[in-house]
């Protein structure tokens, strides 16, 4: 009778050998990075919802808030007004980085012509980028206060 | 006997400008299968329809179609669980070159299948014996053993529809079939074919794939897997 007496190593502990990097390497990344922001944003996106709508209450919500969270541009910040602006700083981040590869997995199924993916790349991530930019930075600098005490008085 | 009303796409690139439907009533059992239908209008009213078929008993592959708009292969489903008010409506692949009515050109299929070295790649000398394998590294790549390139898959997917160069489900299917076969020394290469801009990374984990896979394989998550193997380099 035969026996089978496999002595091949199991495949559970097989390591292949280096993938030759080059250009798979950023379609690589982008994959590990849409997953990886993807997991954050909705954690954050979450955790933002049910602050703003369950902890402070929907009918509670002021500009007033805001301004305590965030403090005022210039002025010196406490660490929770520090996190409060790296908690959406981030988030505004990972979200428009997410965007514009999606955006770029859509054209490049749409786009055939590559000069025209190009081109259309290249525009939708400078205006990405600029738009991203100026929101990191407004969140970061913390609230206007000639800005908002126009907000709140209106 | 039923009566059942075909409605069949019809394209003959010599004679038509563009595809048009042919509508035939035959009378059929609920038990027999579409392609008993479809042979009945073949045989009966309409030899002209062109269509492929071979074994007609759902291991050949070669008569995958869209029917009622999803992929399927004609002899693998009854009459009784197709026809919605009286009516089969059938198409060719979607994503493939229409030859003529339901046959369509293959090629670009098979060339996309043949990249990723679809054979066993170990130049080690196997001995006087064949290379042995345990139960369990047979069951690592079972489900992936079972595909039939009837092209059911890679024909429902969005990303092969909009780009021709994508690998597509069925080619990876079968790269996975290898890739976490014990003996098989060749993942480093195919896992760089696969991890090209035109490779897994095209997958959007939209399920198609896996609903239309006459043979049950769990497309989708095979090609999870494939992803995996090639975002960690290993091969579990």
């Amino acid at each position: 009778m035969t026996t089978l007496n496999a002595s091949a190593s199991p495949a559970a502990r097989r390591t292949v050998r280096p993938i030759p990097q080059g250009r798979n390497r950023f379609e690589r990344a982008m994959w590990l990075f849409m997953r990886f922001s993807g997991l954050a944003l909705l954690f954050l996106a979450l955790s933002h919802f049910g602050f703003q709508h369950i902890i402070v209450g929907t009918h509670r919500l002021t500009s007033e808030d805001t301004i305590v969270r965030w403090g005022l541009a210039g002025e010196s910040i406490t660490i929770s007004q520090l996190f409060w602006r790296l908690y959406y700083g981030v988030m505004v981040l990972l979200a428009m980085l997410h965007g514009l590869n999606g955006l770029r997995q859509v054209a490049y199924d749409y786009l055939k012509n590559k000069t025209v993916y190009n081109a259309f790349m290249a525009a939708a991530a400078v205006l990405i980028l600029a738009v991203t930019t100026m929101g990191v930075i407004a969140l970061i600098v913390g609230v206007n206060a000639s800005g908002a005490t126009a907000a709140i008085t209106r | 006997m039923i009566k059942v009303h075909l409605k069949i796409k019809r394209f003959n690139p010599e004679k038509d400008k563009k595809p048009w439907w042919g509508e035939y009533d035959v009378e059929v059992e609920p038990t027999d299968r579409v392609l008993d239908a479809i042979h009945e209008v073949k045989w009966n009213i309409d030899g002209t329809l062109a269509l492929r078929r071979s074994c007609a008993h759902g291991v050949c592959g070669s008569d995958a179609m869209r029917i009622n708009g999803r992929n399927r292969l004609a002899c693998h489903r009854l009459i009784r669980d197709e026809i919605q008010n009286g009516q089969i409506t059938i198409e060719p692949l979607l994503g493939l070159r229409v030859i003529k009515d339901l046959i369509v050109d293959m090629e670009p299929f098979f060339a996309h299948y043949r990249s990723i070295m679809p054979y066993l790649v170990n130049d080690t000398d196997p001995g006087p014996r064949e290379r042995l394998q345990s139960p369990e590294d047979r069951a690592r790549f079972d489900d992936t053993t079972k595909c039939i390139l009837c092209a059911a898959c890679t024909t429902s997917c969005p990303s092969f529809w909009a780009r021709g160069e994508y690998v597509g489900p069925a080619a990876i299917v079968q790269a996975h079939r290898f890739i976490f076969d014990s003996r098989d020394q060749g993942a480093a290469e195919r896992l760089e074919v696969l991890g090209d801009s035109n490779g897994v990374w095209r997958c959007r984990t939209v399920f198609n794939c896996t609903e239309a896979c006459p043979r049950g394989i769990e497309v989708t998550k095979a090609i999870g897997e494939v992803k995996q193997a090639i975002a960690t380099g290993k091969v579990r």
